[in-house]
């Protein structure tokens, strides 16, 4: 008995070794570096353009509780969060699904939407780093250092997660290709959703009425947590963020690993 | 006729309109699918309104910005929809210039009479984008500002002209990629940051920023200027908008005949 759970274990040590090499190697890819580089301008257009509204709708006073340095902070690590992960990446798993690539990763020892989510990841985290230093330079450039500088440190555990997340969701969603054949829809829908239900543009405090149910929302652990969290959240609020991105995760990865089985079966009895 | 781009004569207006008549062409393909096309429209028209929400909720948390109201804003958003519409929508084939110069469709455009500015102009219509000038015409209704059928005149013709600069604009931007390799990272960004640039009021910008604004990427001109004159007339500010649309566009069509002219040197 104990010799099958000491080979279960083996084999689960091995596809963490194959997701975590997927991630290392689509992290080291000169392509996405050079993409990312290419993409600080855009980066740094998008904060200044939010940063300098925020600033001068705040003026000398405050917002609900930010003042214009928070404000824009705030929107600096918001857009980084969002950001780093590939604005299309739904399009293109879906896309993958339809043209029969995501049939192919059938045959390799481990989970298709795992590698899909891993190989993602990977790009995020080189796009997140490149993309990180323009943003914090126009935040800088607009109102000087964050109001609290120790609190940004919280993105290195918020950033990551709101990653996973918003990946986690995004493959998820792709999944509904396997049934509907198309999942442009659902593109749309949930870059929306992160645009103001995920606090995006604006922290969900400021908006009237449905910003407290859009903060239980798993599109607000992807930006308004991490952002939140960096710029006016204390130690329990942050324990609180964390926890619930952490929540979100299982969730949706529950719910990836269903799409993902079913569709695939469904797939399968399709003849591909 | 040596660089093969038709400057002048009648001979060239004959050419330019009959390559500017192919939009009718790029206008039924993108209508070929009807629902599809409407479909697109209207995801463009909720991503709109979505944009619309946020504006909303910014006024609402701030009351004025730097001198701007809500209902002011209203028509600069509504003046950019269609002026958007217009040169990114109408005039989406502008944008295909790496993938044209990437594919070797360029070169058979060049054994062609009609100036290949025009034909690329007209090569495609981005239907989602025509969806942007529905809502803008709504949102300046909605805006309050449109009382009079003169206000509906000016908010028109201005839009034109705002549109005009766009294209322009997005003509030396693109003409770059002539001059690039092909590479469209140059012209992608500036493409980018002059649609971001013109949704916000002019005034929340620092110097530094306004002064780029009103130079490398001159949304000043496309968007604050042509808002101001929509809202209070001027002769002033009509000569501004008359003399930068006329100026946008002859800066816009020299360049792209400028990188043309540079991409059959090159391939010679």
């Amino acid at each position: 008995m104990s010799s099958v759970h000491a080979r279960a274990g083996d084999r689960r040590r091995t596809r963490l070794g194959a997701y975590l090499y997927l991630m290392r190697m689509n992290a080291s890819r000169r392509d996405i570096l050079v993409a990312a580089l290419a993409g600080t301008g855009f980066i740094a257009i998008v904060v200044t353009a939010l940063g300098s509204l925020w600033r001068a709708a705040a003026g000398d006073g405050t917002i609900g509780a930010y003042d214009a340095r928070m404000l824009v902070w705030y929107i600096a690590a918001a857009e980084v969060a969002v950001v780093s992960v590939g604005s299309h990446l739904l399009l293109d798993v879906s896309r993958r699904i339809q043209a029969g690539e995501v049939a192919t990763l059938l045959t390799r020892p481990v989970s298709s939407a795992w590698y899909l989510v891993s190989e993602e990841l990977g790009r995020s985290l080189t796009r997140g780093i490149v993309i990180a230093a323009p943003a914090g330079l126009v935040a800088l450039a607009l109102v000087g250092p964050p109001p609290d500088a120790p609190r940004l440190l919280t993105l290195v555990v918020t950033l990551p997660l709101a990653m996973v997340l918003q990946i986690i969701v995004s493959v998820a969603l792709a999944g509904a290709t396997f049934w509907l054949g198309d999942s442009r829809a659902l593109w749309f829908l949930n870059q929306k959703l992160m645009f103001l239900a995920g606090g995006m543009l604006i922290p969900l405090e400021l908006v009237p009425k449905a910003g407290e149910a859009f903060m239980l929302l798993p599109w607000a652990s992807m930006a308004y947590g991490p952002s939140r969290a960096a710029v006016a959240a204390g130690p329990n609020e942050f324990a609180r963020i964390v926890a619930l991105q952490v929540a979100w995760i299982l969730v949706m990865s529950l719910l990836l690993h269903l799409a993902f089985r079913h569709g695939q079966r469904r797939m399968a009895v399709a003849g591909g | 006729m040596s660089s093969g781009v038709p400057t002048s004569g009648p001979r060239t207006i004959r050419r330019t309109w009959a390559a500017l008549s192919g939009l009718e062409v790029a206008m039924r393909a993108a209508m070929a699918y009807r629902l599809a096309f409407l479909l697109q429209m209207f995801f463009m028209v909720v991503n709109d309104l979505v944009w619309l929400a946020f504006w909303l909720l910014v006024f609402h948390n701030a009351g004025s910005i730097r001198g701007w109201q809500a209902s002011e804003f209203l028509v600069l958003f509504a003046l950019v929809a269609v002026s958007a519409g217009l040169s990114w929508g109408i005039f989406a084939g502008v944008r295909d210039t790496p993938h044209v110069l990437e594919s070797g469709e360029l070169d058979a455009m060049l054994t062609q009479p009609a100036p290949v500015v025009a034909r690329m102009m007209t090569r495609r219509v981005d239907a989602p984008l025509v969806g942007d000038i529905v809502f803008g015409v709504v949102l300046f209704g909605m805006s309050g500002h449109g009382d009079t059928a003169g206000d509906w005149l000016r908010f028109f013709a201005i839009s034109t002209c705002a549109g005009a600069m766009m294209l322009g604009f997005l003509l030396v931007a693109y003409s770059t990629t002539f001059f690039l390799r092909g590479r469209p990272e140059l012209a992608q960004l500036a493409g980018n940051a002059s649609l971001v640039f013109t949704m916000y009021p002019i005034s929340i910008f620092g110097p530094m920023t306004k002064l780029i604004l009103y130079t490398i990427v001159p949304t000043a001109l496309m968007a604050a200027i042509p808002t101001e004159l929509v809202l209070e007339f001027s002769w002033r500010g009509l000569g501004i908008v008359a003399a930068s649309t006329v100026a946008m566009a002859t800066l816009g069509v020299l360049a792209y005949n400028a990188g043309i002219r540079r991409y059959r040197r090159d391939s010679m």
